[in-house]
């Protein structure tokens, strides 16, 4: 039991789709004109989506996003749309750790950008091996970097430090990014007051329970419609529908305007997330934007196992309130306990009910308590960073 | 007719800031422009800090003249520098700016490709000092300011017409009258209304870049937001046919009833002052605890309240108001023409035909389908072909797209489902 990932472009969609023996549910990226528009379920039969059933799909696809991409098209109209405006250079960066066959995948994909960028740039966060280095040598205009202290925060640190370009954008070494990803992300630094744009990610693959509830429970897909954020119309906490660090492009200015990634947060440290989040919000609070740019597609491949899968989700809790911890302790930001009760009450609690009641639909009760374990650790864990951090800073 | 190398007369008005006016000589020095065909007229408008003897000591390479005024205000100042230009461009920068090198070349370059008319540059705000949240709103509006100029397809309209970084031919600025001096605040839009008018074409050159250095807090843009008020009022004694799209018309399309606060900013009465004043007051706390809701919502009254105290100022109270718009009602004013346009001509051969007639509205169908209007917009320029399509997109993209599904233009998604129908009946 598994679902097929497809990449349709509704141009050229096909009658209807076959080949997909041993599936019984297709997901699909729906495509007009290679600009992404919306996504359908289907169910599959016999290997088959058969015609009826992808028409039926394709028309819960078509909203007035769709026509608006299918009416500029049809106009000859192009974005950005200000006048006089030139895309910044950018220098691309991937931070990893030893893996190297997913990094060859994502860098691969980077050579075959519609938008070269002007470099890329490997981070190699604290190595056990030299297999990072030796894949990069594979690759001659790929510049390798290689950062000792520990966690994403520090290696994309030390990337926007080591990058030459203005703008730096970030992807993940699991990730895919389509060739139009970066030329998509500059577009939306035509006004000089974003410093982060950010980008669609759809699941490479949904070959397991697993993964599929990944994407059910926290995808990293923000929607198809493009979104300007300002803390004049949106509340800067409130920072997960900006988008995420595994797609996401920043002005190499931002540590000079609103500081760096907090090193006590995210991947490899004990809070294990929220330091994009907690980056998004510093930006919206000092009066910058973020926009999330739809067009800007990559391909990211979820946590296979279950057991991954629920340390991610307790990761997610944990990185969330740590980042929190920080806003309200360094940052002061006193309107938090009102949006932390307001998750509490509208959806974390709603869910672990209807996961008690075993309700149809409802999310696997493991995950629902080990976010909200997750949630009750971040504090401490934020704390325990911070500590982390300072004893490294000594040892250094 | 414009000499290939026009002459250019810069004209700053300046009022008590010395050093920037140093910063924005020193800028004007290092223009690509050549300076033998540059002049810079500076008037000082009441200054007590040492800008007569920083001027008078000066010697630019380029023709230079430096008036002195008391303190008269800076539509005064403008106008009595432009009075004493002799080039074929008034180019007017506040004191307040850093043009970019290449800024006179870039206004210059744009006159050329539409002679007779105005160039707005762009005008990015660099801000001086802490940033608040009142000082950030600043600089996110002269930023999305910018950003709806540089907007592809734009329609100037006379509010478009800002005098920190904008060029006029000096012929046309001669012929529609220059400012009109009564104006304290709100002039720049005044005479872009009557550039409009006139029939001059206004257009945003991007590369044109002065940048300027904003040291405007809450208290300085809440005295604006009153002076914006009254002005406003006095746009609509100008010019009675704007009265009705000015937003203090609002009042009048909501039945008469204005937040309370906003009344009592309108009657002038001691209860709205006080209220007003405690409410300034609690700006900095809601900002110091982080509630950036509650401290938007207290502004926006605050702005309210200044807004309305500006017009009752003006009108003297609801009555004045009253009878301000009643006047408005003018049966005699004509409707503009609308043209009729078919898109199922071409977009290219409707653009060329805007581009010919100038209509202030459009009629638009797709073959005998009515697909919508673009109605005329009072004080904005008349259409040119550049609108169309950024127009249909924002104004009319779902009911185009009816029409031209009916029309049975071919698109993906619909053409299969009308195959499935067909074979199922």
């Amino acid at each position: 039991v598994a679902t097929a990932v497809l990449d349709l472009e509704l141009s050229t969609r096909p009658r209807e789709i076959s080949g997909l023996d041993g599936y019984d549910r297709a997901f699909a990226l729906v495509r007009l004109h290679g600009r992404p528009v919306g996504q359908a379920l289907f169910a599959v039969a016999g290997g088959r989506v058969a015609e009826g059933e992808l028409d039926a799909g394709l028309l819960e696809v078509a909203d007035e996003n769709l026509w608006r991409a299918w009416i500029a098209r049809w106009m000859g109209w192009t974005e950005p749309a200000s006048a006089g405006f030139d895309p910044p250079a950018a220098s691309v960066v991937v931070c990893t750790r030893d893996r190297p066959d997913d990094l060859r995948v994502c860098v691969e994909a980077l050579t075959r950008l519609d938008h070269p960028p002007l470099e890329v740039v490997v981070v190699d966060n604290r190595p056990a091996t030299s297999s990072t280095v030796d894949l990069v040598r594979a690759f001659p205009g790929v510049r390798y970097v290689r950062e000792d202290r520990p966690g994403a925060s520090a290696a994309r640190n030390r990337g926007l430090r080591e990058a030459r370009g203005e703008v730096v954008a970030f992807t993940d070494d699991d990730a895919v990014p389509d060739p139009a990803w970066l030329g998509a992300l500059l577009t939306g630094f035509d006004d000089p007051l974003v410093l982060c744009v950010t980008g669609l990610t759809m699941p490479r693959e949904l070959e397991t329970r697993a993964q599929e509830w990944s994407e059910r429970h926290s995808p990293f897909g923000r929607g198809f419609r493009r979104a300007v954020f300002d803390h004049s119309w949106h509340d800067p906490l409130h920072a997960s529908p900006m988008g995420a660090s595994v797609n996401m492009a920043l002005r190499r200015s931002v540590p000079d305007l609103v500081g760096l990634f907090d090193e006590a947060l995210g991947p490899g440290t004990p809070s294990c997330s929220g330091e994009d989040h907690e980056l998004f919000t510093r930006i919206l609070a000092r009066g910058y934007r973020v926009v999330y740019e739809p067009s800007a597609l990559c391909w990211h491949r979820h946590r296979r196992t279950w057991e991954d899968l629920r340390r991610m989700v307790f990761g997610y809790g944990a990185g969330v309130y740590a980042a929190w911890t920080r806003e309200l302790f360094v940052e002061g930001e006193l309107g938090l306990p009102r949006l932390a009760w307001g998750w509490l009450r509208h959806d974390q609690a709603p869910a672990l009910a209807r996961a008690l009641l075993r309700r149809p639909g409802s999310v696997p009760l493991d995950l629902v308590l080990a976010e909200l374990r997750g949630c009750a650790a971040g504090p401490w864990r934020y704390l325990a960073g911070r500590r982390r951090l300072r004893r490294l800073e000594r040892a250094a | 007719v414009i000499a290939p190398v026009p002459k250019v007369s810069v004209v700053v008005p300046t009022h008590q800031r010395c050093e920037s006016l140093r910063r924005l000589l020193n800028a004007l020095r290092a223009q690509t422009y050549p300076a033998e065909r540059m002049e810079l007229v500076v008037v000082a408008d009441g200054c007590t800090d040492g800008t007569a003897d920083l001027l008078r000591s000066e010697r630019p390479p380029f023709g230079f003249r430096f008036l002195e005024q008391p303190g008269l205000g800076a539509t005064m100042a403008r106008s009595h520098g432009a009075a004493w230009t002799t080039g074929d461009l008034i180019l007017f920068l506040d004191d307040d700016t850093e043009p970019a090198p290449g800024l006179v070349e870039a206004h210059v370059r744009a006159h050329a490709e539409t002679p007779g008319g105005a160039v707005v540059g762009a005008l990015p705000p660099v801000m001086t000092g802490a940033l608040d949240l009142a000082r950030m709103g600043i600089r996110s509006w002269w930023d999305d300011e910018v950003l709806r100029l540089a907007r592809r397809g734009h329609r100037f309209g006379y509010g478009d017409l800002l005098t920190g970084n904008v060029s006029v031919a000096a012929a046309t600025f001669a012929a529609v009258g220059g400012f009109d001096t009564t104006f304290r605040c709100r002039e720049d839009y005044e005479l872009g209304l009557r550039l409009i008018r006139a029939g001059a074409p206004l257009r945003f050159a991007p590369d044109a870049v002065a940048r300027h250095h904003e040291s405007s807090g809450l208290d300085r843009s809440l005295r604006r937001v009153q002076a914006e008020g009254a002005a406003e009022v006095k746009m609509g004694l100008r010019h009675p046919e704007l009265r009705l799209s000015l937003p203090l018309a609002e009042v009048h399309a909501l039945g008469g009833t204005l937040p309370w606060l906003q009344r009592m900013a309108l009657a002038r009465s001691r209860r709205g002052v006080v209220v007003a004043r405690i409410l300034r007051l609690a700006l900095p706390a809601l900002e110091r605890l982080r509630l950036r809701g509650s401290w938007r919502r207290v502004y926006n009254r605050l702005r309210g309240y200044h807004y309305w105290r500006g017009v009752g100022d003006e009108v003297g109270g609801p009555r004045g108001l009253a009878a301000y718009l009643h006047a408005g009602l003018d049966p005699a004013v004509e409707p503009e023409a609308e043209l009729e346009v078919d898109l199922a001509e071409g977009l290219e051969r409707i653009e060329v035909i805007l581009d010919r007639e100038r209509p202030s509205g459009l009629r638009i169908r797709y073959g005998d389908r009515f697909v919508g209007r673009l109605p005329p917009k009072v004080g904005a320029e008349p259409l040119r072909g550049e609108h169309l399509r950024a127009a249909l997109l924002d104004h009319l993209a779902v009911p185009l797209i009816t029409a031209l599904a009916i029309a049975g233009v071919e698109m993906p998604g619909i053409r299969r489902r009308r195959a499935a129908r067909q074979i199922r009946t």
